[in-house]
């Protein structure tokens, strides 16, 4: 009796181990649409953006350990289902990366097979709070890094390629590459840092703390326009500035308030190719648009509809994508013309990928009056 | 109703005038010229409200006041904090590598940190133990004090859960509950935790 007892005994501890070893944790990903479109701004006003789908993993990740598991191998670390805390993000060849601050990574989401993993979490590329990402021309993706102090630049399947960065006085915010420099915001100094691309030594150094045009005060974003000039978002000047590439300010618009044209808190920041200039209002929750002079056009976030469809919380970045609308075909409302999409992260809340599509609604052929 | 405005901005200037000493010498003075007189100082957690001067083009209906809901996870008694404290501005994580401030917040392990976010009037937390780091602690839970040290609860409008739409008022430990910016105590403590003062402001020991 005893020996069948302990005979059974070894047989369910080999299955356990077995299924232990065999059940891979499904690391796969899944894009959560809307029954009904959610359009920004609301009906009845001409729709500008619609909300498409939120990106999240599937919530089938480790199975649940049973009691005997549990006495037999101890408590099993849980797998972490979602992603901790996006701030940066980025969209190439069919695949989202997002910067998990939380989880010292960057998740990669490859949205045509709907799988996932994660790179920069080993070796000398190790990260420790990545923020802002970008992806250069020539496919490299540089990674601003804030505990590290160091912006990393990885080939797009993760290998680790090299850092830029000053020893001391250094956080970096933002990186951007354009021509043979690579940008970088330092919030720290609150300026922006010109390096050379190929030799990665410091060529100059962009404005300086403080309030006039080119100063500014903890700038936490900025983004390349069609022109070759960069929009910094100037976070507690609470405003926006137009600069070349020698820092030289063409245009600043914004200021402390709540109504459309002022910040609560401005963050993440992008241009579409018309100049359409999209700022996050962290505080405010939403999404700002404005036209090439800096006039007002538009929101859209917020709490989202009723069931918080394209809502955002403490929103912190926002790109904009010409190449892959077709990944999210299937949730673009017939009525409604996309032309590109946006993706905005959110650093708390249950969405924290939201994607969004810009474009009009399709010509209906109304009767006309005569 | 401009009037009621103006002295609501009166009796809030009055407030952060008593009080703003503590932001102006401390880390949360993030202006660039330290402008007290302009409200520089006050700006990035107290947004000024601005006029109609400036409509959007494209969304005339939503052109003068932008309201936003609360919905969140987190209340507005930590929500401003957590826009600062982004990994950028301000620090984000915790002591503990791949842990943020909000995993300590709205984890159920209450073994690592206080939590924020959560409902105080849950009455099953009242009484019993509760975990604290290395075992369990027995006591019990009361309101905290309205009077020194002033711990304030924010209440949170939520789903009851059971599928009608009712909506239950909680009330929640936030970041604010124990913190101030106003201040410039150690930890920007309410009041000092000498003693463990102000965690035995609502844990006591007694049955």
């Amino acid at each position: 009796m005893a020996r069948t007892f302990s005979a059974a005994i070894s047989i369910l501890i080999i299955c356990l181990a077995v299924a232990g070893c065999a059940s891979p944790v499904r690391d796969d990903i899944q894009a959560v649409a809307t029954k009904d479109p959610v359009f920004f701004p609301p009906a009845p006003e001409e729709p500008r953006i619609q909300f498409l789908c939120n990106l999240k993993r599937s919530e089938d990740t480790a199975p649940e350990a049973g009691w005997l598991e549990r006495f037999i191998v101890g408590e099993r670390p849980t797998a972490r289902k979602t992603i901790v805390k996006p701030y940066g993000v980025a969209i190439r060849d069919g695949k989202v990366y997002v910067a998990d601050s939380g989880d010292s990574c960057i998740v990669v989401m490859d949205m045509r097979n709907k799988r996932r993993k994660t790179l920069g979490n080993t070796g000398p590329g190790k990260l420790k709070m990545p923020i802002n990402i970008f992806f250069a021309e020539d496919g490299l993706l540089y990674v601003a890094d804030t505990v590290r102090n160091q912006v990393l630049v990885y080939r797009p399947d993760g290998t680790y390629v090299t850092a830029y960065g000053e020893t001391k006085d250094f956080r970096p915010a933002d990186v951007l590459v354009y021509g043979e420099e690579v940008f970088v915001l330092n919030i720290k100094e609150h300026n922006i840092k010109v390096y050379d691309k190929k030799t990665r030594k410091l060529k100059r150094t962009l404005g300086a703390r403080g309030v006039e045009p080119g100063e500014y005060n903890y700038p936490s974003n900025f983004a390349l326009d069609s022109d070759g000039h960069i929009l910094v978002s100037d976070m507690l000047n609470f405003r926006v500035q137009k600069i070349d590439v020698t820092g030289t300010p063409l245009l600043q618009f914004g200021k402390a308030g709540d109504t459309p044209g002022r910040f609560a808190l401005p963050k993440g920041i992008a241009v579409d190719r018309e100049g359409i200039v999209y700022v996050v209002d962290n505080k405010m929750r939403i999404v700002k648009l404005f036209n090439k002079e800096g006039r007002a056009l538009m929101h859209f976030g917020g709490a989202g509809d009723e069931d918080g469809n394209g809502g955002l919380l403490l929103p912190a970045q926002v790109i904009v994508d010409y190449d892959n609308l077709e990944l999210f075909r299937e949730y673009i409302a017939p009525s409604f013309d996309a032309q590109y999409l946006i993706l905005v992260t959110s650093q708390y809340g249950k969405n924290k990928v939201s994607v969004f599509a810009f474009g009009t609604s399709k010509v209906v052929a109304q009767p006309t009056e005569q | 109703m401009s009037r009621i405005v103006i002295l609501a901005m009166m009796f809030v200037g009055a407030v952060s005038m008593a009080s703003f000493g503590g932001v102006a010498d401390g880390p949360h003075n993030m202006s660039a010229d330290y402008d007290i007189a302009n409200g520089e100082v006050c700006k990035p957690c107290h947004i000024p409200h601005g006029s109609t001067e400036d409509d959007y083009l494209w969304a005339q209906q939503d052109g003068v006041a932008i309201a936003v809901r609360a919905d969140a996870s987190l209340g507005h008694g930590s929500l401003l904090c957590m826009s600062c404290h982004d990994g950028v501005t301000a620090i984000s994580q915790s002591d503990t590598p791949g842990e943020t401030l909000a995993d300590h917040a709205l984890g159920t392990d209450l073994t690592k940190d206080h939590p924020v976010g959560v409902d105080y009037g849950d009455s099953s937390r009242r009484a019993g133990t509760v975990p604290v780091r290395g075992g369990r602690m027995e006591g019990i839970l009361v309101d905290p004090p309205a009077t020194s040290p002033y711990l304030p609860l924010f209440s949170h409008e939520v789903d009851d859960g059971t599928g009608t739409g009712t909506m239950v008022t909680e009330h929640r430990i936030e970041c604010s509950t124990c913190h101030t910016p106003h201040t410039d105590a150690d930890s920007l403590l309410r009041a000092p935790n000498t003693g463990s003062a102000l965690c035995v402001a609502c844990h006591t020991s007694q049955k």
